[in-house]
C-alpha cells in the first residue's frame, strides 16, 4: 500500500436460496445501506464506487452496473466494474483499496453481489464454447478431478472432506447472515449423493442470493471513527493462464505467488503462527485442505492433517472460515468480498457470535475461474 | 486460409444460446406493476429534491437516497421522444407489425416512461399528447403490457 488504507464500514445482506423479496438493485442497496450505516456515513461522503459481480449470464442482465449507477450512489462519481469470475468480490475490494492507496480518493464504497435464483448457474457456467466439445461440467465437475488428485497425492483419508463441511456448518450456525445454518455430522454428509466424485452434495456450497459492501478510507478519515478500523496491511491479485503446459491446479502457482507477496508486504514470515484466522474461498470441502498448503499454512501433504487434528475448527489453532465460509453461503460475485469483509470484522473485533477470540491479524482469500484468479488481503487491528 | 495445397474459405460455427430467466421485482417495481393490474393506476415515487420518478426505482438516481412518498400520476401525457420501427426484427421487437417507441412524460411525473404507440403511429411526433389504452379487467397480469399502447389524443 502506497499509503495506509482501512476498512471503516462493513455491510452484508441475509443470504438465502431465493431473495425473491428484493430486486437486484434492492439486494445491492441492502448491503450498501448497511455498510454506510456501519461507517456512520452517507452517499455524499463517498468519493468513488467500485462494483463487482460474477458473469452476467448468471442473472441474464447484461452490464448490470450500468443500471445500478444510481442505486449505489455513483451519479457524478468515478465508478468501475470489476470482472474476475468467482474471485471478483475480492478483486473488487482490492481495486477499491488501491484507489485509496493511490491517493486519488479518500473514501471508496465497494460492493459485490449475486442473485443466483434469477437464472441457473450450472447453465451459465457451462457455455457451449465454440470449436470444442460441450463439457456441461459446472464448477463441481470442473474442480472434482483436482480434489481427486489431491487425495491421491497426499493419501488423505476420505472423511476429511465431510469433516471440513461439519466444521463449516458449525460456524455457519453462529453467523446470523449465513445461508446454511443447520449443523451436520460426518455420517450425514457421507450419506448425501455423490455428485462429482469425490464431492458429495453435502460437500458443495449452496447457490445463494446475497450482496456484500465495504467502505475503505485513508488513514486520516479512518482515524475519525466511529469504529475501530481494520487496517489493510497488504493486498494483491494474480492470474494464471488456462492452458499453460504443466499447470498444477491442485496447488496453482499464481495462488502461491499471491500469498507470498501478501505475506512479504504484511511482514509475515510464518503464516501458521502469525495469522490468527483466515477466510478462505472453499466452494467444495476438499479445497480447504488444498488451500492450506497452497497458501503456505501447511507443508505439502499436511493440510488435511491440520483439519483432522481440529486445528481449523472454531476454537482451534487456526480457525478457518469462522463465518461458515463459501460452504455455507455462496452468492458467487459477493463471496470473495465476504471473505475479505469477514477477515476485517475479525480484526475489528466485531464478528459477533463467530468472533475468533483475540484475532489481530487475518487473511481474506478468493479464487476464481479455472483456479486462475487469486485475490487476497491481510488485515490487522494495528496500523 | 490454407491447408497444405488447399484454399479454405473463412469458416464460422453456429451457436444458439437460450435460457429463461426470472427476475424478482422487489417491493417498489412490484407495487408499480401490481397497481397497473389491480387499479389501472400508474404510480410514481417522490425522491430527494421533490421529483416524481415513473416508473419508480425506490431510490434517487441523483444521490442514492431512498424514495419517499408514492404519488399517483395521470395515464396521459406528452411524447418527449419517438423512434419509429418500420421493419420490426422477428423475436426481438415486441410486435411483428410496424409501431413507434415513445418516451411519455405523464402528467404529474418528472421522468418519461418508455412505451409504444401502435394505432396511427406514423402520426406521432415529439409534443404529441397520448393516453394509455388499458387491457380490460381480467386480462391485466401486473406487467408493463397491461397498457396495450398509448394512443394519440386530438391536439388541444
Amino acid at each position: 500500500m502506497k499509503r495506509p488504507v482501512a476498512v471503516v464500514g462493513v455491510g452484508q445482506t441475509h443470504h438465502a436460496s431465493r431473495r425473491s423479496d428484493v430486486s437486484i438493485a434492492g439486494l445491492v442497496r441492502e448491503a450498501v445501506d448497511r455498510a454506510l450505516l456501519d461507517a456512520g456515513l452517507e452517499h455524499k461522503d463517498i468519493d468513488a464506487v467500485i462494483i463487482g459481480k460474477a458473469p452476467d449470464m448468471l442473472e441474464g442482465v447484461a452490464q448490470p452496473e450500468q443500471y445500478l449507477v444510481g442505486a449505489v450512489g455513483a451519479h457524478m462519481k468515478p465508478m468501475l466494474r470489476v470482472h474476475t469470475a468467482g474471485s471478483v468480490g475480492a478483486s473488487t475490494a482490492i481495486t477499491a483499496a488501491t484507489h485509496v492507496a493511490s491517493g486519488l480518493y479518500n473514501r471508496v464504497l465497494t460492493v459485490a453481489f449475486e442473485k443466483q435464483s434469477e437464472g441457473n448457474t450450472m447453465w451459465a457456467l457451462s457455455p457451449n464454447l465454440p470449436f470444442t466439445a460441450p463439457l456441461v461440467a459446472g464448477a463441481g465437475g470442473y474442480f472434482a478431478p483436482y480434489c481427486r488428485e489431491y487425495i491421491a497425492r497426499t493419501k488423505a483419508p476420505l472423511h476429511i472432506g465431510p469433516l471440513t463441511m461439519v466444521y463449516a456448518r458449525e460456524n455457519g450456525a453462529r453467523n446470523e447472515y449465513a445461508h446454511l445454518r443447520e449443523p451436520v455430522t460426518v455420517e450425514q454428509v457421507m450419506e448425501t449423493p455423490m455428485l462429482w466424485d469425490p464431492i458429495r452434495f453435502g460437500e458443495t456450497c449452496p447457490a445463494s442470493d446475497g450482496a456484500a459492501a465495504m467502505i475503505l478510507a485513508c488513514e486520516e478519515l479512518a482515524k475519525k471513527g466511529p469504529r475501530r478500523p481494520a487496517w489493510i496491511k497488504a493486498a494483491y491479485t494474480f492470474a494464471e493462464a488456462m492452458w499453460v503446459p504443466n499447470r498444477d491446479q491442485v496447488s496453482p502457482k499464481a495462488g502461491q505467488i499471491c500469498a507470498g507477496k501478501v505475506y512479504e508486504a504484511a511482514g509475515i514470515t510464518d503464516p501458521w503462527k502469525e495469522i490468527d484466522t483466515a477466510e478462505l474461498y472453499v466452494p467444495f470441502s476438499w479445497f480447504q485442505a488444498m488451500w492450506l498448503e497452497n497458501l503456505g499454512f501447511c507443508a505439502e501433504g499436511e493440510g488435511w492433517k491440520a483439519i483432522d487434528r481440529g486445528d481449523t475448527r472454531f476454537g482451534g489453532r487456526l480457525p478457518i472460515d469462522p463465518s461458515g465460509g463459501v460452504l455455507c453461503t455462496n452468492p458467487i460475485g459477493a463471496s470473495g468480498m465476504l471473505r475479505l469483509a469477514e477477515a476485517a470484522l475479525q480484526v475489528m473485533g466485531r464478528a459477533g457470535s463467530h468472533q475468533v477470540e483475540g484475532a489481530k491479524t487475518a487473511l481474506g482469500h478468493a479464487y476464481g475461474g479455472g483456479a486462475q484468479y487469486f485475490a487476497m488481503w491481510v488485515v490487522s487491528s494495528e496500523l | 486460409m490454407r491447408l497444405g495445397d488447399m484454399v479454405i474459405e473463412p469458416m464460422t460455427q453456429r451457436q444458439v444460446m437460450e435460457f429463461p430467466y426470472k427476475h424478482s421485482t422487489g417491493p417498489i417495481v412490484g407495487r408499480f406493476l401490481a397497481a397497473l393490474k389491480e387499479q389501472r393506476q400508474i404510480w410514481g415515487q417522490r425522491v430527494s429534491g421533490g421529483a416524481v420518478i415513473v416508473p419508480p426505482q425506490g431510490y434517487s438516481e441523483w444521490d442514492g437516497s431512498a424514495g419517499t412518498e408514492w404519488v399517483p400520476v395521470e395515464d396521459q401525457g406528452v411524447v418527449v421522444a419517438v423512434a419509429k420501427v418500420w421493419q420490426p426484427v422477428e423475436r426481438l421487437h415486441p410486435f411483428p407489425e410496424p409501431f413507434a417507441y415513445v418516451l411519455v412524460r405523464l402528467e404529474g411525473a418528472d421522468t418519461a416512461l418508455l412505451h409504444v404507440v401502435k394505432t396511427d403511429f406514423d402520426h406521432v411526433r415529439i409534443g404529441s399528447r397520448v393516453r394509455a389504452e388499458w387491457l380490460p379487467d381480467g386480462e391485466r397480469r401486473g406487467s408493463i403490457w397491461d397498457i396495450r399502447e398509448f394512443r394519440l389524443l386530438p391536439a388541444a
